[in-house]
């Protein structure tokens, strides 16, 4: 099982010979194995070089950087090395022709809207009051079949979205967690911080998975592409964000293991603390590692691997083997 | 573009040959390549040379008394046949009429000769093989035991 490490200190990181070491501001050195290393999330203010970047490359390691708020800044993709032309030409090829992209769209849409409402119909059936947003929701889901432009599709997105982030009041029972109104730059309160902190989490994730993939990031289907940022990676995780990411966000708040006290405010923003990241991070580390038994396969597979899976029935999609259809939580 | 290592898929598994035609290579994470390259590396490394032919995976060349002959190493005498025609298929490219599969494990050596039988099967094959790879469709990804230690498994039965 390949590894992600998450550097929140400041410090140094640096190649010594065929290792990695962490060096901090205290001086004390850390040896990090690569054997099993997937991924380096940085947090902290950490130094880097070329002869670094250089390595983690030949290691096929990932590096994704994160400001002081948790947000995303950007990510060493390193040199491709499940490179095929064929598939980078059917990836464009789908996503030129309207029908074949919207297509695809639609079912990401499709799949993270049902994905969401099965974690609703969970909580309804603990008691929530949740009937109007549910029945909200499958009315637009309707809607989505109908639809044959993106921008359209956009707009039912996000009123899905925004029906399923109201619906949070009723599933979140805590004092100090308040939803007002879904607020990205900056978020406005504890629940937007941990939403947004968690989407960029996701993102890099599902950029790492596409990376083991012969997918190119930088053409998505329901987010536009303008070929020079990733957006095959919003795509995908529209479909996970629900059932790794919020499902991470109720727990850690209903199970009291985040409080008021793990979040920070500066000017108008909300956001979470060190401690905070980090208690957040290792709750969706267990939700990722988590397995769930698959009958095509007939054997357990990790979160992690359902998403390298998901991009895998997009391939096929592509090379016309299998019609895609999202994952949709069944357990 | 046929290559040794779409000779062996073939044999094993068609839908794998398409795939591999395209550049498609399954996960190369997998315990089982990298145990494979391991040994390939390591297990004879004092008289080794590897070479790439047409693309193809790295084998090891030996000289003995002026006579080229190909050894490709192997972890396990699964799936024999097919890493015969793989060698086959090197020994035709590279004009080699000896060839050897070593497997170290079970200390195996077992000899492969160019004789016109041998030509003619692989050219045979070669013409299956071309004609599967041609087609605009990968052929459907049907389950067998092999699957578990394909690394194709996750993409073909996500
Ligand atoms: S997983 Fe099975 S069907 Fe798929 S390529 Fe491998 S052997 Fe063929």
């Amino acid at each position: 099982m390949k590894e992600t490490i998450y550097i929140f200190s400041a410090g140094t990181l640096k190649r010594e010979d065929n290792s990695l070491v962490f060096i901090t501001e205290e001086n004390q050195k850390k040896h990090i194995p690569v054997e099993n290393l997937k991924e380096i999330f940085v947090f902290g203010e950490v130094n880097l070089n070329k002869r670094l970047i250089e390595f983690l490359s030949k290691k096929e390691i990932m590096i994704s950087f994160f400001n002081h708020y948790g947000f995303y800044v950007g990510s060493f993709y390193p040199r491709e090395h499940y490179n095929s032309g064929f598939m980078i030409l059917k990836q464009a090829q789908y996503y030129i022709d309207n029908e074949k992209r919207i297509y695809i769209a639609k079912k990401i849409v499709e799949g993270a809207a049902r994905n969401s409402l099965k974690i609703l119909r969970y909580y309804k059936n603990r008691g929530r009051k949740l009937d109007n947003h549910i029945s909200e929701i499958e009315k637009n889901v309707e809607k989505i079949f109908r639809i044959e432009e993106i921008p359209k599709l956009m707009q039912v997105e996000g009123k899905i979205k925004k029906i399923y982030y109201e619906s949070f009041n009723e599933i979140i029972n805590s004092s100090g967690f308040k939803f007002t109104k879904r607020g990205r730059r900056p978020p406005i309160d504890r629940i937007n911080a941990l939403i947004s902190f968690s989407n960029s989490l996701i993102y890099s994730i599902v950029l790492r998975e596409i990376y083991a993939t012969h997918l190119d990031p930088r053409i998505g289907y329901l987010h536009s592409t303008n070929f020079r940022r990733f957006s095959l990676n919003l795509d995908i995780a529209e479909i996970f964000k629900p059932i790794i990411g919020d499902r991470t966000i109720f727990s850690v708040i209903n199970k009291n293991i985040i409080g008021v006290k793990d979040f920070e405010k500066s000017l108008n923003r909300v956001f979470l603390n060190d401690r905070g990241k980090r208690k957040f991070i290792e709750i969706l580390e267990k939700r990722l590692n988590e397995t769930v038994k698959l009958r095509k396969i007939g054997r357990n597979v990790s979160y992690r691997t359902l998403i390298r899976m998901e991009l895998y029935k997009l391939e096929k999609h592509l090379l016309e083997d299998e019609v895609y259809e999202p994952l949709i939580m069944e357990w | 573009m046929i290559t040794g290592s779409i000779i062996q898929a073939y044999l094993i598994c068609k839908r794998q040959a398409w795939l591999l035609s395209r550049q498609l290579v399954g996960e190369q994470d997998s315990d089982f390549l990298a145990i494979g390259r391991l040994i390939s590396q390591e297990s004879y490394s004092r008289d080794k040379k590897e070479i790439t032919i047409n693309g193809g995976k790295v084998d090891i060349i030996r000289l003995e008394n002026g006579e080229i002959k190909l050894v490709e190493v192997k972890k396990s005498s699964r799936m024999i046949k097919s890493a015969k025609f793989q060698l086959l298929y090197y020994m035709w490219k590279a004009n080699v009429d000896y060839g050897e599969i070593r497997i170290p494990k079970e200390k195996k050596v077992i000899e492969v000769h160019m004789t016109d039988d041998a030509r003619g099967e692989l050219l045979n094959l070669m013409n299956e093989i071309e004609d599967i790879i041609n087609r605009d469709k990968v052929p459907k990804a049907e389950r067998k035991k092999y699957c578990k230690t394909c690394s194709f498994e996750y993409f073909c039965w996500s």
